[in-house]
């Protein structure tokens, strides 16, 4: 996470909106820019490393089919080596991975022969309806329990919102689904238990995904408007008679809203990721089901390709929350400069 | 290097820093109490799940099979008919190990590339920093699930995976500790009065700064053990007739709409560890400021 950290967050002298200047500005871009593709470039190296330097005979055993329990000879590991393109120097094969990534070429699967891009642009669509799903509920529910938690003076009621905060990040996903599953499937047949046809199917597997992000939020939210409720400004507005909602809703919540922009990025990041075991717990079709798929059939260069992919996805989102931060809080647009 | 071992010895007795006299004990809350004898009992039952547990956890009984909860069967049987709980008993030591496997390798890979980071400004820094990035931009599930692809099935490798994925979290926050207290005026005291920079670092820093990350190794822990039962959920975990709750929650599966239990208690027991795991974090990390 390049977030907030890196910058001093509450420049000392008050500054007017812009500040920084648009050459600033497009300086700070360049540079952010420039750091997100390094950071992919090592990610991307450190997946080459892992999925095409380890990987063993056994590894490539189980690829070329050949039964793992029988000697297998030195000429069939060279052939099934050639095949699926761990032949060759490694440089020169790092270099050709390196140039297909740069020209958007993932390379092919070693199962099915298509080309790993392809699949990951088909199975993009069902996990990002999920996803997106998954992510509205998240920022609407935290955010109700948050703000609640905040609002409210009833210490029982408090307590209780907050602890939602802790289980939620404690417990598993896929039991959250297989819970959902038996009561509102089993019990109550209100929605379908798997698929992928129709809206109704979303349902359950949105609320499953969005379980522990909300948790999450809760947790950043309350406690960034709780700081905030007890700033000066806030007690300058109850001095003028501002009603406590009022200060909640005029002054907590912009000020609270950096915090949970920057974990929005990590959120999004973590929705792809859990679409792995809502897809599987839900029989979905998806990203989810194509990394699982991937890894039982030992399928190299998918799982290289969606390693580059996620490194993409989360390094581009947060890259957005840092450049979003100073158009919400004007106090951060000072420290863009420096 | 030398410099350390020739470093006067009096100087540590002036500038004492605070986490390196038994004098400083911390105060135990009643918020850590709850937690701590939770996570208690686990340990005990991951070592001798007899206790709990008399009944052989691989014996198939067919005659019994998917028993409902009773007094015999406390989580009723599966669909062989082995005693679910017994199974659960016995599968709190592979959860707790792995996850102690990958906490220990992101807590001692982070902490030592935190350590490095706090301690060296510039390219080196930048460097660790940057890894750091590239690290968190691949998720722990997809690392663990990338390292199965490439070295093979087995828990220990996926709870290192785990571990290698969790150690920027690490170092980002022994980094800002050692920052913190290497400001701090003992620190300066004990560079001033001579102490080499890996004895200051040993003796003073590292006391002082492992408080934090300490805290977050107990979060970190909880996560990794939901991690590897999400795995052993995919299939990814040991081989069948070992009981481990992502397994067990994931054979339940295909009884849920009359036998619900068998999926839904394996995951409460797993959800109420890795809570009472997250409180004693929580209540570590309150401790400590």
């Amino acid at each position: 996470m390049v977030t907030t950290t890196d910058r001093a967050p509450h420049p000392a002298r008050p500054s007017r909106a812009g500040t920084g200047g648009p050459a600033g500005f497009s300086m700070l871009l360049l540079r952010r820019v420039g750091q997100v593709l390094f950071v992919i470039w090592l990610a991307f190296t450190l997946s080459f490393i892992l999925l095409n330097v380890l990987p063993g005979d056994a590894v490539l055993a189980k690829l070329g089919g050949v039964d793992a329990n029988r000697q297998i000879t030195e000429a069939e590991l060279a052939a099934i080596r050639a095949q699926v393109g761990l032949d060759g120097p490694l440089v020169t094969q790092y270099l050709q991975r390196l140039g297909g990534v740069v020209t958007l070429n993932l390379g092919h699967s070693l199962q099915t022969r298509e080309p790993v891009l392809d699949m990951l642009v088909t199975a993009l669509p069902p996990t990002l309806q999920l996803a997106a799903a998954g992510f509205l509920l998240a920022i609407a529910f935290g955010g109700l329990l948050g703000a609640t938690a905040a609002y409210t003076r009833t210490p029982w009621l408090r307590t209780a919102l907050l602890a939602f905060g802790t289980i939620g990040t404690a417990v598993p996903a896929f039991w959250i689904g297989i819970s959902l599953i038996t009561l509102f499937s089993f019990w109550l047949p209100l929605f379908p238990a798997s698929g992928t046809a129709g809206p109704s199917s979303l349902v359950l597997p949105a609320i499953t995904l969005a379980i522990m992000p909300a948790s999450l939020v809760t947790q950043v939210f309350y406690e960034s408007l709780a700081r905030a409720m007890s700033e000066p400004f806030a007690t300058t507005a109850v001095m003028k008679g501002a009603s406590r909602m009022r200060v909640l809703v005029r002054h907590g919540i912009r000020n609270a809203a950096v915090p949970v922009v920057t974990l929005a990025g990590v959120v999004a990041g973590y929705l792809l990721v859990g679409s792995v075991v809502v897809e599987t717990v839900f029989s979905r079709a998806g990203i989810g089901y194509l990394t699982v798929n991937a890894v039982r059939t030992v399928d190299l260069s998918v799982i290289s390709g969606l390693v580059v992919f996620s490194a993409v996805v989360f390094v581009t989102l947060n890259l957005l929350v840092d450049l979003a931060c100073p158009f919400i809080d004007p106090r951060m647009r000072a420290g863009m400069t420096s | 290097m030398t410099a350390a071992r020739q470093a006067p010895a009096p100087a540590a007795a002036v500038t004492e820093s605070p986490g390196s006299g038994p004098l400083v004990r911390p105060r135990v809350r009643p918020e850590f109490v709850l937690p701590a004898v939770v996570v208690a009992f686990f340990v005990l039952i991951a070592l001798w799940p007899e206790l709990i547990a008399s009944q052989d956890p691989t014996l198939a009984q067919p005659r019994e099979r998917l028993l409902p909860p009773s007094a015999e069967h406390l989580f009723g049987t599966d669909s062989i008919g082995r005693d679910q709980f017994a199974r659960v008993a016995h599968g709190t030591l592979p959860s707790l190990r792995a996850g102690l496997i990958a906490v220990s390798i992101g807590l001692v890979g982070g902490g030592l590339l935190g350590l490095v980071s706090g301690f060296s400004r510039g390219p080196l820094d930048l460097a660790i920093a940057r890894l750091c990035d590239a690290l968190l931009a691949i998720p722990g599930l997809l690392m663990a699930l990338a390292f199965l692809t490439a070295i093979g099935s087995g828990v220990t490798v996926a709870a290192c995976a785990i571990g290698i994925a969790q150690m920027p979290v690490f170092a980002r926050v022994m980094r800002a500790e050692v920052k913190r207290v290497s400001a701090l005026p003992y620190t300066e005291a004990a560079a001033a009065a001579g102490v080499g920079p890996v004895a200051t670092a040993v003796r003073h820093v590292l006391p002082n700064s492992w408080g934090p990350v300490l805290a977050l190794a107990a979060l970190e822990c909880g996560q990794a053990i939901l991690i590897l039962s999400s795995l052993s959920y995919l299939g990814f975990g040991e081989p069948p007739p070992a009981p481990e709750w992502g397994a067990l929650i994931a054979a339940g599966q295909s009884y849920l709409a009359v036998q619900w239990w068998l999926a839904v208690l394996p995951g409460v027991v797993l959800a109420a560890m890795v809570i009472a795991i997250t409180r004693l974090g929580h209540a570590a990390r309150r401790n400590d400021r």
